[in-house]
C-alpha cells in the first residue's frame, strides 16, 4: 500500500515540471495559433541558467535565486524569438511555422553547446529540501513534496493572472475571438509578445525546477517536447487546467506503467492519448477551434515533371557509376535512399496535405523490421527487404488510424508522438532491439556487397518508388486525396470518404518510407534508434521544404541539396545552426522551396 | 466643403475569390446618422467590415477624420475612435459581462464623450445586475446590449452597427432602438447596416440602399419610408 | 401524391436558441423550390440539416420513401442528392476537367483506384457543356472568374446524376448579368433532366424568374408557401422583410 502511495507521489512530482512547460505551450498556442517546437529549448535554457546561478552564488541562496532568474532569462529569449522570427510567419501555413520553430531548436542547441559545453551537468539537491520524510513507511524526498505543491500553486497563480488582471482578460478574449479583440483596439503584436514571454518563462521555470532531479543535458529539449505535445493534446490545446489534468494523468500512468511494462512506459501514455482522442478529439478540456483551420497545403498547384525528364534522369543515373568514384557512388546511394524517404513524405504533405513530424517512424520500422529478421531469424536479404515495407505499412495503418482523425497542428503533434513511441520501444526493449547499441552486422548478400551492384539495387528501388508515388498522385486515388486537401467539405459532399482516403495515403507513404528504411540498413550494415528520432523526421521535412512541397521531384532535389549541405556544413562546428538558418530563410522567404522558386519566378515574369 | 468625418469612395470588397461590393461612394459628416439598407446578401455587413479592415478591400479613398484607413489594421482603426458593433454580437462567451466591457475599454480622448463604467451601466441597468455572469449565458437581447456597451467603453467618435436588430424579440428591439436613438441625439455619429426598415427609420435620418453590392438609392430616411413603391422595389420580395 | 423529398417537423437548437423550430415541407420531382427568408431565419441551418452536415434534434427527412435523417453527407450524396455551396471552394490545384473527373470518380466509388476510368472524357465533356464550361476544360481552377467557379461547382454536383439538387445561395458573390446566366443554365438542366432543385437565394430576380414554388422562413419557422405571385402578395412575408412597416409609415 505504502509503495503504491509513494509511486503516486513520484508521479505527481514529475507532473509539475511537465505542467509548467505544457501550460506555456498551450498558452502560446491559444493566442497565436503557433505550436512552438522551440519550447523544449526554452526549458533547457532555464535548466542551464539555473545551474549557472547556483554555480555563481552557491547552493544558498543560489538555488532559490535560480528559479526566478531562469524564468526571466527564458522569457527574454522567448520574447526575442517572437519578435525576430514568429512575428514574420503568423500568416504562413502551419507547416512553415512548425519547421521554423524547429530551426530555432537547432540553433539553440548549438548556442547551448557553445555556452555550456557538451558534458552533462548534475545539479545539487535543493537546500533545505534535501532530506526525506517517511509517509506510510516509505521514504519520500522532501523536494518531491515541494514539486507536488508547485503544480497547484502555479495553476492558482495563473488563474489569478487570467481572472484578475486586464492582461489576463485580454489574453482570454484573444483566445476566444482574436479578430473581435482586434476590432476593439486590442494591440495584437504587443499581446502576442507578452504571451510568448510568459509561456517561455514558464518553460524556463520548469527547467530550473528539474535541476535537483535530473541531469541537465543538451538533449533534454527534444526529450521533453514529445511528452509535452502528448500532454497538450490530451489536455486540450489552449486549456491550462486541461494541461494540469493531463500532466497528472500522463505522469501517473508513467509512474504505474513502469511497474507493469517497465520497458515501454511511453506506450501506456500513447494508449491513454489514443483513448482520450477517440472519445474527445480536442482533448479533455479542449474545444473545437472556433474558426475553420486553414488548410495546411500551400495550394500553389501541383506541378508535374514530364515523363521525358524522368527518363532523362534515369539514363543519367544508369551510366553514372561508370564515371563516379567510390565516394561519389556512396553519396548518391545515400541521396537515393533519403530521396525515397523524402518522396514518401512529399506525397503525404503535398497531395495529402498532412504534415507529419514523425515520418521517421515508418522509415525506422522498415529498417528495424529488416534488421530484426536478419539478426534473429537469420533471414536473407530478399526476405528482409520484402518485410521492411510490410512492417512499415502495418505501423502506418495502426498509427494512421488515429492521426487522420485530426488535422493541421494536431495531426503533426500526434505523428510526432507516435514516432516517439516507436523510438522509445526501440531504445527500451533491449532484448529485442539491442537498445542504444542497436543491431549491427546486417550486411547485404554477396551479390550486392559490391558498391556498384548495390547502387543499381538502390536505383531500381528508387525507380519503383517514383513510379508508385507518381502514379498514386495522378490516379483517381491521388486526385480524391488532393480534393480532400483542397476543399474537404466539397470532397465529402461528392461522396469521398475523406478520412479513409487520408488513412490509405498515410499507409502508402509509410510503406514507401519503410522500403527506404530497409535499404538503408543494408547500406549501413547496422541500425540504431536514431533512425526513429525526431531529428530523422525533421531531416525529411527539411528535404521536402528545400525542394518544394508541390512536386514529387522536389523531394529528390531536396534530398540532394540536403546531403550536399550536410557534407559541407559537417566540417564546421556550428553545422546545426547553419542548417537552422537555411530553414528559417526558406520558411520566411521562399515557402515554395527551390522547385517553387522556379514557378514563382515564372509567374512574376508572366505577370 | 467641410471635411467629412467618414469618406468612402470606390470601395470594393469581398471574401476570397468572391467580390461582394462593387465600388461604393458615400460619406458621413459629424453627427450624421445613416442606415445601410438592402436585402440580405446586398453587401451591408461587408461595407461595415470593409471600413473596419476586416475583409479584403480596395478603395480609391477611405478616410476617417482625414486619416486614410486603407493600410491600417482593425486595431489601429478602432484606436482612431471607430467603434464597431459586430453582426451576431460576438461577445466573448467565456468572459463575464464586466470582463467583456474591460476588453472594450480604451483611454479617454478629448474629442469624444467619455464612457466610464457607471455611465454604461446607467444606459443598460440590466447589465449592472449581471456583471459577473458569463456572457455566453445571457439572452440574445442582453448580449446585444453588452456588445453595444462594450464598444461604447472604447469612447468612440463614430459607431458602426452591423445588423443590431437581427434575431431580437420586438420588446428588446424597441429598447435597443431607443438607446441607439438616444446616442444619436447626444451627437454620436452613426452608420447602421440594417435589414429592418422599421428599426432603421427610428435611428437614422439618411439612408443608402444597396443592391448586389452597388448603391441603388440614396436619400432621406423619411422619403424612403413614405414612398411605398420605392420601398417595395428596393427592399420587399 | 408522393413527393420526392418529404421534410417533417425538422428542428435544431444551438445553446437553447431554436435556429430551426419544427419545419415541414416537400419537394416534388422535377420542381424548382426556392427557400427564402430574412437573415437569421434559419435557412442555412435547415440546409445543413438536410444535407447531413448537422444532426437534427428532432424531425424526419424522407427521400423517395426512404428515411435519410441523420445520415452523413457522403451517404446522402450516394442516395441521389447533390449540393452546391454558397461560397464555392473548389479544388484549386486542378484543372476544370480534372475537378469534374474527380467528382465522377467519387460518384462511381472509384477513389481508391490507381487507374483512370477509361471512358471518363465523354461524360466530363457532357457535364462541362451543361454549365457552359467546355471551353475552359483545361484551364486551372485558380484562373477561373468566380462565376465560373460556381458553374464548376454545379457541374461537380451533377456528376453523380442526382435526382435532387440543393443549391445554397447559387448566385451569391456574382455580378448581376452573370447571375441571370447561371439561373438560366440551371433551369435548362432541370427541364432536360427532370432534376428537382431546392435553393436558397436572396436575389429576388433569381427567385421570381426561376422558382416554380416558394417557401418562406422567419425565426426558424415556415411562415408562407405558394407560387411566386402568392408569396409577393402575402402580408406576413412583406412584414418580415420590411420590419415594422407601421413604424416606417408613421414617419411618412
Amino acid at each position: 500500500m505504502g509503495f503504491y502511495f509513494a509511486q503516486a507521489l513520484t508521479g505527481l512530482a514529475s507532473a509539475s515540471s511537465l505542467f509548467l512547460v505544457a501550460a506555456g505551450l498551450s498558452l502560446i498556442f491559444g493566442v497565436t495559433r503557433v505550436v512552438n517546437f522551440a519550447h523544449g529549448s526554452l526549458y533547457m535554457i532555464g535548466a542551464y541558467v539555473a545551474m549557472d546561478v547556483i554555480g555563481l552564488f552557491g547552493k544558498v541562496p543560489g538555488f532559490w535565486l535560480a528559479l526566478p532568474v531562469a524564468a526571466l532569462v527564458s522569457a527574454v529569449v522567448g520574447g526575442l524569438i517572437e519578435v525576430t522570427v514568429l512575428r514574420r510567419i503568423y500568416r504562413a501555413p502551419e507547416m512553415f511555422q512548425l519547421v521554423a520553430t524547429f530551426a530555432i531548436v537547432l540553433i539553440a542547441q548549438d548556442v547551448a553547446e557553445w555556452i555550456w559545453g557538451v558534458a552533462d551537468r548534475f545539479g545539487p539537491r535543493a537546500p533545505g529540501l534535501s532530506g526525506v520524510v517517511t509517509i506510510f513507511g516509505e521514504r519520500i524526498p522532501e523536494y518531491d513534496l515541494f514539486l507536488i505543491a508547485m503544480g497547484p500553486i502555479t495553476l492558482f497563480l495563473l488563474w489569478l493572472l487570467f481572472a484578475r488582471t486586464r492582461f489576463g482578460v485580454l489574453v482570454r478574449a484573444a483566445t476566444q475571438d482574436r479578430e473581435m479583440a482586434a476590432a476593439l483596439g486590442v494591440d495584437q503584436a504587443k499581446l502576442f509578445t507578452a504571451v510568448f514571454c510568459l509561456g517561455a518563462g514558464l518553460a524556463g521555470l520548469g527547467g530550473a525546477m528539474q535541476v535537483p532531479r535530473d541531469a541537465v543535458t543538451l538533449t533534454m529539449d527534444l526529450e521533453i517536447i514529445a511528452e509535452v505535445f502528448v500532454i497538450t493534446v490530451v489536455g486540450g490545446m489552449g486549456s491550462i487546467p486541461g494541461a494540469y489534468l493531463a500532466a497528472i494523468l500522463i505522469s501517473e500512468l508513467n509512474a504505474f506503467g513502469i511497474l507493469i511494462l517497465p520497458e515501454i512506459t511511453l506506450i501506456v501514455a500513447f494508449a491513454a492519448m489514443a483513448v482520450v482522442l477517440v472519445i474527445r478529439p480536442y482533448g479533455l478540456l479542449g474545444r473545437p477551434p472556433s474558426a475553420p483551420e486553414t488548410p495546411p497545403g500551400p495550394g500553389i498547384g501541383t506541378l508535374r515533371l514530364p515523363a521525358k525528364v524522368w527518363f532523362g534522369l534515369l539514363a543519367v543515373m544508369m551510366i553514372l557509376p561508370f564515371f563516379a568514384d567510390d565516394f561519389m557512388t556512396v553519396l548518391i546511394i545515400d541521396i537515393m535512399i533519403l530521396g525515397m524517404f523524402a518522396m514518401s513524405l512529399q506525397f503525404l504533405m503535398g497531395p495529402g496535405g498532412m504534415v507529419s513530424f514523425g515520418h521517421a517512424a515508418y522509415f525506422g520500422v522498415g529498417a528495424y523490421g529488416a534488421a530484426l529478421l536478419v539478426y534473429h531469424l537469420d533471414a536473407g536479404m530478399g526476405w528482409a527487404l520484402a518485410v521492411a515495407p510490410v512492417a512499415a505499412a502495418a505501423a502506418a495503418l495502426f498509427f494512421g488510424w488515429f492521426c487522420v482523425r485530426l488535422s493541421g497542428v494536431y495531426l503533426a503533434m500526434l505523428t510526432l508522438a507516435a514516432a516517439q513511441i516507436v523510438w522509445a520501444a526501440a531504445t527500451q526493449m533491449q532484448g529485442l532491439t539491442g537498445g542504444d547499441d542497436g543491431i549491427t552486422g546486417v550486411w547485404p548478400t554477396k551479390l550486392f556487397s559490391d558498391g556498384t551492384a548495390f547502387y543499381y539495387l538502390a536505383l531500381s528501388f528508387a525507380v519503383i518508388a517514383v513510379i508508385v508515388l507518381r502514379q498514386a498522385t495522378r490516379s483517381p486515388f491521388g486526385r480524391a486525396l488532393t480534393a480532400a486537401r483542397d476543399a474537404p467539405l466539397r470532397a465529402e459532399a461528392l461522396g469521398i470518404n475523406v478520412q479513409n482516403q487520408q488513412w490509405m495515403a498515410f499507409t502508402l507513404a509509410g510503406t514507401v518510407a519503410g522500403l527506404a528504411g530497409g535499404l538503408y540498413v543494408f547500406k549501413k550494415g547496422s541500425v540504431f534508434p536514431d533512425v526513429l528520432a525526431i531529428q530523422q523526421s525533421v531531416d525529411a521535412l527539411i528535404m521536402v521544404l528545400l525542394g518544394g512541397v508541390d512536386v514529387l521531384a522536389g523531394a529528390l532535389i531536396g534530398a540532394t541539396t540536403f546531403v550536399v549541405l550536410e557534407d559541407v556544413f559537417n566540417q564546421f562546428e556550428a553545422w546545426r545552426s547553419m542548417l537552422g538558418g537555411v530553414i528559417l530563410l526558406i520558411a520566411m522567404l521562399a515557402p515554395g522551396g527551390m522547385a517553387g522558386l522556379g514557378t514563382l519566378i515564372r509567374r512574376r515574369k508572366a505577370a | 466643403m467641410a471635411e467629412m468625418m467618414l469618406q468612402v469612395a470606390g470601395l470594393t470588397a469581398g471574401y476570397g475569390p468572391a467580390t461582394v461590393l462593387h465600388g461604393l461612394d458615400f460619406s458621413l459628416a459629424q453627427g450624421d446618422s445613416m442606415a445601410l439598407l438592402g436585402r440580405n446578401g446586398a453587401g451591408k455587413s461587408t461595407t461595415i467590415k470593409a471600413i473596419m479592415g476586416m475583409v479584403r478591400r480596395e478603395a480609391t479613398d477611405l478616410r476617417f477624420e482625414g486619416q486614410s484607413l486603407t493600410r491600417l489594421p482593425p486595431q489601429k482603426i478602432a484606436r482612431l475612435g471607430v467603434g464597431y458593433v459586430p453582426e451576431e454580437r460576438r461577445i466573448f462567451p467565456e468572459l463575464t459581462v464586466a470582463e467583456n466591457l474591460e476588453v472594450g475599454r480604451r483611454p479617454a480622448r478629448s474629442d469624444a464623450p467619455e464612457w466610464p463604467e457607471k455611465r454604461l451601466y446607467d444606459l443598460f441597468p440590466e447589465l449592472h445586475a449581471m456583471r459577473d455572469r458569463r456572457a455566453g449565458r445571457m439572452s440574445g437581447g442582453e448580449q446585444q446590449m453588452l456588445t453595444i456597451a462594450r464598444t461604447l467603453a472604447g469612447n468612440p467618435r463614430i459607431l458602426l452597427l452591423d445588423e443590431p436588430a437581427e434575431g431580437l424579440a420586438p420588446v428588446v428591439l424597441d429598447r435597443i432602438a431607443d438607446t441607439v436613438a438616444t446616442l444619436r441625439d447626444e451627437g454620436l455619429t452613426l452608420l447602421i447596416a440594417e435589414q429592418s426598415l422599421g428599426f432603421a427609420a427610428e435611428v437614422a435620418s439618411r439612408c443608402v440602399v444597396l443592391e448586389s453590392g452597388q448603391i441603388a438609392h440614396e436619400g432621406s430616411m423619411q422619403e424612403l419610408a413614405a414612398d411605398s413603391a420605392l420601398r417595395d422595389r428596393l427592399l420587399s420580395v | 401524391m408522393s413527393a420526392l423529398l418529404q421534410v417533417e417537423d425538422l428542428a435544431k437548437s444551438f445553446g437553447g436558441v431554436a435556429a430551426v423550430a419544427g419545419v415541414g415541407f416537400h419537394v416534388n420531382a422535377g420542381e424548382r423550390l426556392a427557400l427564402i427568408g430574412p437573415n437569421g431565419a434559419g435557412k442555412t441551418t435547415c440546409f445543413n440539416l438536410l444535407n447531413g452536415q448537422l444532426r437534427a434534434d428532432r424531425g424526419k427527412v424522407v427521400l423517395d420513401g426512404r428515411n435519410i435523417t441523420g445520415r452523413k453527407p457522403r451517404q446522402i450524396v450516394r442516395l441521389g442528392i447533390g449540393r452546391t455551396f454558397q461560397i464555392a471552394r473548389s479544388f484549386l490545384s486542378m484543372t476544370v476537367a480534372e475537378a469534374v473527373e474527380t467528382a465522377l470518380d467519387a460518384a462511381t466509388r472509384h477513389t481508391l483506384s490507381f487507374r483512370r476510368a477509361p471512358d471518363a472524357s465523354v461524360r466530363i465533356g457532357e457535364l462541362l457543356e451543361q454549365v457552359g464550361l467546355q471551353e475552359q476544360a483545361n484551364r486551372s481552377v485558380t484562373e477561373l472568374p468566380y462565376g465560373d467557379v460556381k458553374r464548376l461547382d454545379l457541374a461537380m454536383a451533377l456528376s453523380s446524376s442526382p435526382r435532387l439538387l440543393f443549391m445554397d445561395e447559387p448566385t451569391a458573390g456574382m455580378a448581376a448579368a452573370d447571375r441571370a446566366l447561371l439561373m438560366d443554365q440551371v433551369s435548362r438542366i432541370v427541364e432536360r433532366s427532370g432534376l428537382a432543385v431546392l435553393f436558397t437565394e436572396h436575389d429576388m430576380e433569381a427567385v421570381f424568374g426561376h422558382a416554380d414554388r416558394v417557401i418562406v422562413m422567419a425565426r426558424g419557422q415556415l411562415i408562407a408557401e405558394g407560387t411566386v405571385e402568392e408569396i409577393r402578395r402575402d402580408p406576413e412575408v412583406r412584414r418580415v422583410y420590411l420590419g415594422r412597416t407601421e413604424g416606417a409609415e408613421a414617419h411618412g
